[in-house]
């Protein structure tokens, strides 16, 4: 079977981008995805979908990230795609606090609506707007600590530990799923070409799924 | 209904005449016939002058004949008479002429009462709702329509953030939604025509002072009113409207174009994700701003039922792209659906669609395909 060279990945994570509205959501995806950054890029009405195909320990990570609507009255629709995602990027902005205290509120949606072993990484975007800042990071370190997440702060504008916070997620992922993979070996179906293909998200990936073995 | 005939009697490939040349003579504004806007986010396609003489007959008369309006305004209305026309077409003007500055007078007062009543008050008189629909409001308005730099203007900033807010407030059953800053951008634009001469890249927002802009922006309020009147459970809890919405132009589309709607299905795309903001924003999203405009024209001249057309041109949107959507595979097909190439369409591509969805509608309305033997 041939495959396209972008479609020639071992592992593909779906990844989801929540937060409340304005905390830089599409531009955190648009930075990683294509480096682009708009100073006035539209709202997401909706979801939004972009890819990007990461290495780690020599294996190739495609990820599918959802980005979604932060207005609470998409909600609904918007967490229909939690399903599935095997980790989230939980985005709140430096400069407002209500955007960090609204981070418990995004942690019960995750709860509700997605899988329970679910990645979470906490995001405090907008790190070049020092002079503004409003959420100190030793708070929301220590709230990481408490709730186990991993913590990160970026600046999608300047471009600060964007390519760093998806990368760790990845990582983090692709470690629970390969030590899990592991751990099942001899059950595993039989995988043809060499290919380590393990496909998370199953409803949208058919013809991956018909190639390797899937692992939840 | 009476715009039934309208696409095959008037086939949108006339225009061969020049709109400008002729006498345009409207009560009102002379000026604002952007002669220079052949190109351009203002633009427009030159409208036979047989039509531009229709329009001007039909307003100067004693009490305006709004099913010949709307019928003559389906097509596309001519640029200098869009700020009367869709005044009228949206209700908000009344039909009989000696009523109209008094109608016009009255209701931007009411507007001006508003904003000291809801807007302009202290952040701690409100409710914990209000704030938090002022903050969505105040993250919108910067990200509204951003190839439009004349929006960007702080007067029209200031504007939009007021209207909005006070539109959110005032329509508690919804509230204010993301996207409805998309749907005031067309009637903001041509409003605001009737007081900035020429193309819309050349305004200046000097020539705009306060009681002027209060104005215009009294009239995008009552108009996006009227607008979302007959689509309320568009932006109700769960949007339930536009999940209706969605559902049936996946049902639309099933049952013209099978291979289209197979293939998405055997891709696991799914019409929600990417219908959602076609519905949400009435395509403005999907189109440059100036068809934006002219897909008003359209709407406004459908009049409620508009919610119900918007199926059959979401259908017919969808379908202007079938050849390319069956050899797409799903990554490549969301990709795809979310950017659409329709930088460079032109008005005659736009009218290309409505016409297919105003066939569309014909042959799959049960409700209306008898009207069709008239
Ligand atoms: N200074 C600064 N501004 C940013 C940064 N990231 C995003 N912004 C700005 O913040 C605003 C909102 O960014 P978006 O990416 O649209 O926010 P979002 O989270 O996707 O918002 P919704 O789609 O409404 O949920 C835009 O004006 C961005 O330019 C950043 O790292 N630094
Ligand atoms: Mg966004």
């Amino acid at each position: 079977m041939s495959h396209k060279p972008d479609d020639d990945y071992d592992y593909l994570f779906k990844v989801v981008l929540i937060g409340d509205s304005g905390v830089g959501k599409s531009n955190l995806l648009s930075r990683f995805t294509r480096n682009e950054f708009s100073l006035e890029s539209k709202s997401t009405i909706g979801v939004e979908f972009a890819t990007r195909s990461i290495q780690v320990d020599g294996k190739t990570i495609k990820a599918q990230i959802w980005d979604t609507a932060g207005q609470e009255r998409y909600r609904a629709i918007t967490s229909a795609y939690y399903r599935g995602a095997v980790g989230a990027l939980l985005v709140y902005d430096i400069t407002k606090s209500v955007t960090f205290e609204n981070v418990e509120r995004w942690l019960k949606e995750l709860r509700d609506h997605a899988d329970s072993n679910i990645v979470i990484m906490l995001v405090g975007n907008k790190s070049d707007l020092k002079h503004l800042r409003d959420v100190q990071t030793e708070v929301a370190q220590g709230f990481c600590e408490r709730e186990g997440l991993s913590f990160i702060e970026t600046s999608a504008l300047e471009s600060t530990n964007v390519e760093k916070a998806f990368q760790q997620i990845l990582t983090e992922i692709y470690h629970i799923v390969s030590k899990k993979v592991l751990d099942s070996e001899d059950n595993r179906p039989k995988i043809g070409e060499g290919r380590d293909l393990i496909v998370i998200d199953k409803q949208h990936d058919e013809g991956a799924k018909k190639k390797g073995g899937c692992c939840s | 209904m009476a715009m039934e005939r309208r696409v095959s009697e008037d086939p949108s490939t006339s225009y061969d005449v020049p709109a400008n040349g002729g006498p345009i003579g409207t009560q009102q504004q002379q000026a604002a016939v952007a002669s220079g806007a052949s190109q351009g986010l203002l633009q427009q396609a030159a409208i036979p002058e047989h039509r531009v003489r229709k329009f001007n007959k039909l307003l100067q008369e004693a009490v305006v004949d709004l099913d010949a309006l709307r019928e003559l305004s389906w097509s596309g209305v001519p640029l200098s008479l869009r700020p009367q026309v869709w005044r009228l077409l949206c209700g908000y003007l009344p039909p009989a002429r000696s009523r109209q500055a008094q109608t016009l007078d009255r209701r931007r007062r009411e507007y001006a009462d508003m904003v000291p009543e809801y807007y302009d008050i202290p952040h701690e008189e409100r409710s914990e709702d209000e704030v938090a629909a002022y903050r969505q409001v105040v993250v919108d308005v910067p990200r509204t329509a951003p190839n439009v730099p004349f929006f960007h203007e702080p007067i029209i900033q200031e504007s939009l953030q007021r209207l909005l807010y006070i539109w959110g407030i005032r329509h508690p059953a919804s509230g204010y939604v993301q996207g409805m800053n998309d749907l005031v951008t067309p009637f903001l634009a041509v409003f605001l025509s009737e007081h900035l001469p020429g193309p819309m890249e050349g305004w200046s927002a000097d020539t705009l002072n306060e009681s002027i802009m209060l104005a215009v922006e009294a009239d995008c309020y009552w108009c996006l009113c009227k607008l979302v009147e007959g689509i309320q459970d568009h932006y109700t809890y769960a949007q339930p409207g536009i999940q209706r919405a969605v559902f049936r132009i996946k049902e639309l589309v099933r049952r013209c174009e099978a291979e289209v709607s197979d293939h998405l299905e055997s891709e696991a795309v799914d019409f929600i994700q990417f219908a959602l903001r076609w519905v949400n924003c009435l395509l403005v999203r999907e189109l440059p701003f100036c068809l934006a405009i002219r897909l008003w024209d359209t709407y406004l001249a459908e009049g409620t039922g508009f919610s119900e057309f918007l199926i059959y041109l979401s259908a017919a949107f969808l379908l202007s792209w079938k050849e390319r959507l069956t050899r797409l595979e799903f990554q490549d097909l969301i990709l795809f659906l979310q950017r659409l190439p329709t930088a460079d369409w032109t008005e005659a591509q736009l009218e290309r669609v409505l016409s297919e969805a105003f066939i569309l509608r014909s042959s799959y309305s049960d409700a209306q395909s008898h009207l069709r033997l008239g």
